[in-house]
């Protein structure tokens, strides 16, 4: 008799409740208020509806510490309805529009600055660049000096009239991973507008994007699918002043409705995100500011447009009229708010942006952004900067400001520098990255094809909810008679084990953050049929030992001495089939491998040790004994 | 004490001496299934096919044939089947496709009549159409995304987008095509991406079944995939499983002994195999679910096979020396017998509920998981037991042929000396 059984017996039972604490809010959503799971799907959905969608937690919850509160158990696209979406992202496009910019640039500058015609070949399988002179002497154009300007090419060879260039591996490796980081950044931007629950935007296997929109209704899915694969468009305008911005924000703050939820703050109009208790977004600032400015549409003077702009976090901390407010979940909601924006100057959109990447001033060590204009870029945007030395730039990203930097000097040649505000490095570092990706994907998007749609309606889930539920009670019922039946007391030990089993399981669920899937609900069930096996395994032993006259004590330390090896061998096998699994599958298939693998690590744990603990508490006495 | 028992102690089923008839049974089934894979083929789901499935429900009575018809009348769809699942009064249906769009050439070529006035009237541009897709009739049309490129009258900047993509995208949707077109200036071409099907299943449903289909919530689930993509896929399934019976026989012969690993993925992959055979002869759609179900197949059949090696390995060690082999594993394996049972047995009745309660994709899991079962079960006890015998046998030859080569050599290098 192990003389750590009431420790061990403690931490079963504490196990059992704290798995009971995190899954109460899942319960009382999906159990016991159904029907306001079922009011998410609902398009027509205003923050007031949002209290509703909350559902009444139990009183005691309150008093839970807050590292035991956990979300509640997410669905997968296929019970919750919804639109799932697998794009592959097309890098070598994005390499070779990256290399025919180049070679445009480049030419179009030779003619500018030598007057000398050249023409450019571009391989595509090997990212070369070839340049080819009338002359042979005008091939020395190309000179290392020349070429700092191209600091992302080298030459490669030159011979005669013909210069080759080749894209430095660095930057090649560069541009791969800034094309997948970009095309992730703007769907991600742009299903924020949508308003759904918990988007997810991932990186699957190196070079595809999958995007899950849940509870998204069929109506809105076309309009969601267009959103996404439209190309976001980067322009370049200049900010209007904000003497003349004032006034207007000053006008339109007396039109503001009293329950609007905008505010009237800093010279401009705000509003922030609204998020429910689990930290999800049900309607952002961007969303509400923009309906009012439609609204009041006549209010703004011709050549002036409205841009949307993040309140940056920096900016928060430092304002000290605002405590920056952890909102629900932890979360932080995103403040929004308006700036004017001239349209009645020459501006520059994406197209015009050959490069853009981070750099470092030499002298201050401080990050920047560097920006290279095409030919026609450059020159509109030296008109541009020498007409308005001092004024500020407004980079929009559609209708979101995504910086704003004072032209400090007039700007030739279409070399750009972006410096930040003053901050520690790291930030600043984090801001100039962010900005690259915006400036980026405005101009060089790598093109994403659709390989893959799963659009869910709302009723199918539900029905496949309440069929899988119902197999697994059932199932579980049919598992937990036959073990009655045969083992007796050892049985009962069996379903208590079972039972627990399925509680971790759920509750691991939810506090990672798994999600369940129809295929997952057959993940579950086929454990439950499994899970008993060690049992199995284990109370044959057992009787072996006892037809060979040993006692009970004695019996049950051989057979689960004996069983052990033998268990966990099965079940590291069958981990090794859910993890390959989990390779190939998106979706409902990844969601069946995840839930097998936990299900096998939690079935080991109580199908061993928390019967062993049991046995061993019936057996306290030397010469105890049980029905098996 | 009374203990319920299905396999009483001391059963001596000669699994051994009787697995010959079981495993050419399973072979000669195994070559039947062949025959079948070639005459029939295997029914890839949508996910490995590509086209497009369509899940719908109605509010009143709509049966199978009625579906079926509507589809099938439809030039616009090919390949159509129609399957009704969940209890009757859902009316719940899943119709296959081959369709992934509804561009048919004909509508194509209306567009492509009309898309440079469109042009024309948005833009004052004069474009004439340079490259447009080629169409084959007798095909469904133009699936997925396609590419056209512009010719302008007078030339312009030839870095930019000769018209603009949203006013293209105008153009087209003032011929009836509802798309997303984004300019790609390294090709110069235009990338028209048709809005997919739904909105046209929608309005055909719509306007065929009226009151009967709810246009806001009758559509449940559509699933389009292209049809390179599938192709992806079912080459990733299979390898995936190629890959899970690899390790699995690394596992074992690393845990075990070198002769256990090959019996065990052999029955394994016999299993494995006959499962999907049959799978193919039930025309059960091919689907990453049903995948899913033969690598936990895999990983259900191991187990077995690990937990009969382990009480061989164990019945090894105690063999009295004048045991035979057989007769020791045959020992183990019946001693094992009744949890081998039971666990088939617990595992089939948590998932028989699902074969009756639930529907599509999760019942034909179910299924799976049922037949595959049976014949795991069946191979740990005829195929993979024996074959350690088999593998034993082939080692003892080996080595003993090995002794008497050496014994040889030495004899002749004794003589050589002398």
């Amino acid at each position: 008799m192990s003389r750590s059984w009431w420790l061990r017996t403690s931490l079963i039972v504490i196990f059992a409740i704290i798995s009971i604490v995190v899954l109460t809010p899942t319960v009382v959503e999906m159990v016991l208020y159904p029907e306001v799971v079922d009011a998410t799907m609902d398009d027509s959905r205003t923050s007031e509806q949002s209290e509703v969608r909350n559902p009444p937690l139990p009183e005691w919850y309150e008093s839970v510490p807050d590292f035991l509160k956990a979300n509640t158990l997410s669905l997968g696209l296929d019970l919750q309805g919804g639109l799932l979406l697998r794009y592959s992202v097309d890098i070598d496009s994005a390499i070779d529009d990256k290399m025919s910019r180049f070679g445009a640039s480049i030419r179009s500058t030779i003619l500018e600055q030598k007057g000398t015609p050249v023409q450019f070949n571009l391989d595509r399988e090997q990212n070369i660049l070839t340049f080819t002179f009338e002359k042979e002497e005008d091939a020395e154009v190309l000179s290392s000096e020349f070429m700092q300007d191209y600091e992302m090419l080298n030459v490669i060879a030159s011979s005669g009239n013909t210069v080759t260039l080749g894209l430095r591996d660095d930057f090649l490796r560069d541009t791969e991973e800034s094309s997948i980081k970009q095309a992730v950044e703007i769907i991600r931007e742009r299903i924020d507008g949508l308003g759904v629950a918990q988007p997810s935007v991932r990186v699957e296997s190196g070079r595809n994007i999958v995007v899950e929109l849940p509870g998204l209704s069929s109506k809105r899915a076309a309009a969601a699918e267009k959103l996404i694969s439209t190309t976001a468009v980067l322009t370049f305008k200049l900010a209007a002043n904000s003497s003349e911005a004032l006034s207007l924000f000053t006008t339109l703050s007396q039109s503001i409705a009293a329950d609007s939820g905008i505010v009237a703050s800093a010279g401009t109009l705000r509003a922030t995100d609204i998020l429910d208790t689990n930290g999800r977004l049900i309607r952002s600032g961007k969303d509400q500011l923009k309906e009012f400015i439609i609204a009041n549409e006549s209010l703004i003077p011709s050549g002036r447009e409205i841009a949307y702009e993040k309140v940056s976090m920096r900016e928060r901390i430092l304002d000290e009229e605002e405590n920056v407010q952890q909102a629900n979940a932890g979360k932080i909601a995103n403040i929004w708010r308006l700036r004017l924006v001239r349209t009645d100057l020459p501006s520059l959109t994406g197209d015009n942006v050959d490069s853009a990447y981070p750099a470092s001033n030499p002298d201050t060590n401080m990050p920047y952004v560097a920006l290279k204009l095409d030919k026609r870029g450059g020159d509109v945007f030296y008109d541009l900067t020498k007409a308005h030395v001092g004024e500020q730039l407004a980079i929009l990203m559609d209708d979101t400001l995504v910086s704003d930097p004072v032209i400090r000097t007039e700007i030739p040649g279409g070399n750009v520098s972006i410096e930040m505000g003053s901050g520690n490095r790291q930030e600043t570092l984090d801001e100039v990255n962010n900005l690259v990706v915006s400036l980026r994907s405005g101009a060089l998007p790598a093109p994403i094809r659709q390989e893959f749609k799963t659009l869910v309606g709302p009723t199918l889930g539900m029905d496949s909810i309440k069929q899988g539920s119902e197999a697994l009670a059932i199932g579980f019922a049919l598992v937990v008679l036959c073990m009655l039946v045969y083992y007796k007391f050892a049985g009962f030990v069996a379903c208590v084990a079972l039972t627990l089993n399925l509680l971790f399981l759920l509750a691991i669920m939810a506090t990672m953050g798994a999600v369940l899937t129809m295929p997952g609900i057959a993940g579950i069930v086929l454990t439950v049929g499994m899970a008993v096996d060690a049992n199995v395994i284990i109370f044959e032993r057992i009787r072996e030992e006892l037809r060979a006259r040993e006692t009970y004590r004695k019996a049950l330390q051989i057979g689960y001495e004996k069983a052990l090896w033998t268990i966990l061998d099965s079940n590291i096998t069958t981990a090794i089939a859910a993890i390959v699994l989990m390779q190939l599958g998106s979706g409902p298939v990844r969601g069946f491998a995840v839930t097998l693998l936990i299900g096998l690590i939690c079935s080991v744990y109580t199908a061993f040790y928390v019967t062993r603990t049991s046995f061993e508490l019936k057996t306290r006495k030397e010469n105890s004994k049980f029905s098996i | 004490m009374s203990q319920f028992q299905i396999v009483k102690p001391n059963t001596k089923i000669p699994f051994m001496a009787n697995h010959k008839p079981v495993l050419y049974a399973e072979l000669v089934l195994l070559v039947g299934f062949f025959i079948i894979y070639f005459a029939i083929g295997p029914n890839w789901g949508t996910s490995f096919r590509g086209g497009s499935s369509i899940t719908m429900h109605f509010t009143q009575n709509v049966n199978t044939e009625e579906v079926r018809k509507v589809f099938v009348d439809d030039p616009r769809f090919t390949g159509v089947s129609v399957l009704s699942v969940g209890a009757p009064e859902d009316n719940r249906f899943i119709v296959r496709t081959l369709t992934t769009t509804t561009l048919t050439c004909a509508k194509m070529d209306t567009i492509k009549a009309g898309l440079p006035n469109s042009i024309k009237t948005l833009t004052s541009i004069d474009a004439t159409i340079d490259a447009w897709p080629a169409c084959n009739p007798d095909d469904e049309g133009i699936r997925g995304d396609f590419f056209i490129t512009l010719k302008l009258d007078s030339p312009t900047d030839n870095l930019h987008a000769p018209v603009e993509a949203a006013k293209v995208q105008e153009a087209f949707a003032q011929n009836n095509l509802n798309s997303v077109v984004a300019y790609d200036d390294v090709s110069k071409r235009y990338i028209v991406k048709p809005e997919g099907v739904q909105t046209e299943v929608v309005e055909l449903l719509n306007s065929v079944f009226g009151d009967r289909f709810n246009a806001e919530s009758g559509l449940d689930e559509i699933v389009t995939v292209g049809a390179d993509v599938g192709e992806k896929f079912r080459y990733d399934a299979i390898i995936s499983i190629l890959v899970a019976l690899g390790l699995m026989l690394l596992y074992i012969a690393i845990r075990f002994d070198a002769r256990y690993a090959p019996a065990a993925v052999f029955s394994l992959a016999v299993s494995t195999l006959l499962t999907i055979g049959i799978l193919i002869l039930m025309r059960m759609e091919i689907t990453l679910v049903s995948v899913a179900a033969l690598l936990s197949l895999v990983g259900y059949g191991i187990n077995d096979t690990i937990v009969n090696f382990d009480r061989i390995r164990e019945a090894l060690t105690s063999a009295p020396p004048t045991e035979k082999l057989v007769d020791t594993v045959n020992r183990a394996v019946n001693e094992c017998l009744s949890r081998t049972i039971i666990t088939s047995f617990t595992t089939l009745i948590a998932i028989l509920p699902l074969i009756f309660l639930a529907g599509g994709e999760t019942r034909d899991f179910a299924i799976i998981m049922a037949i595959g079962i049976f014949f795991c079960t069946l191979n740990t006890l005829f195929i993979s037991c024996p074959g350690v015998l088999y593998l034993d046998k082939w080692i003892k030859n080996y080595q003993q042929r090995n002794a008497a080569k050496l014994e040889m050599e030495k004899e002749l290098q004794a003589e050589a000396n002398s």
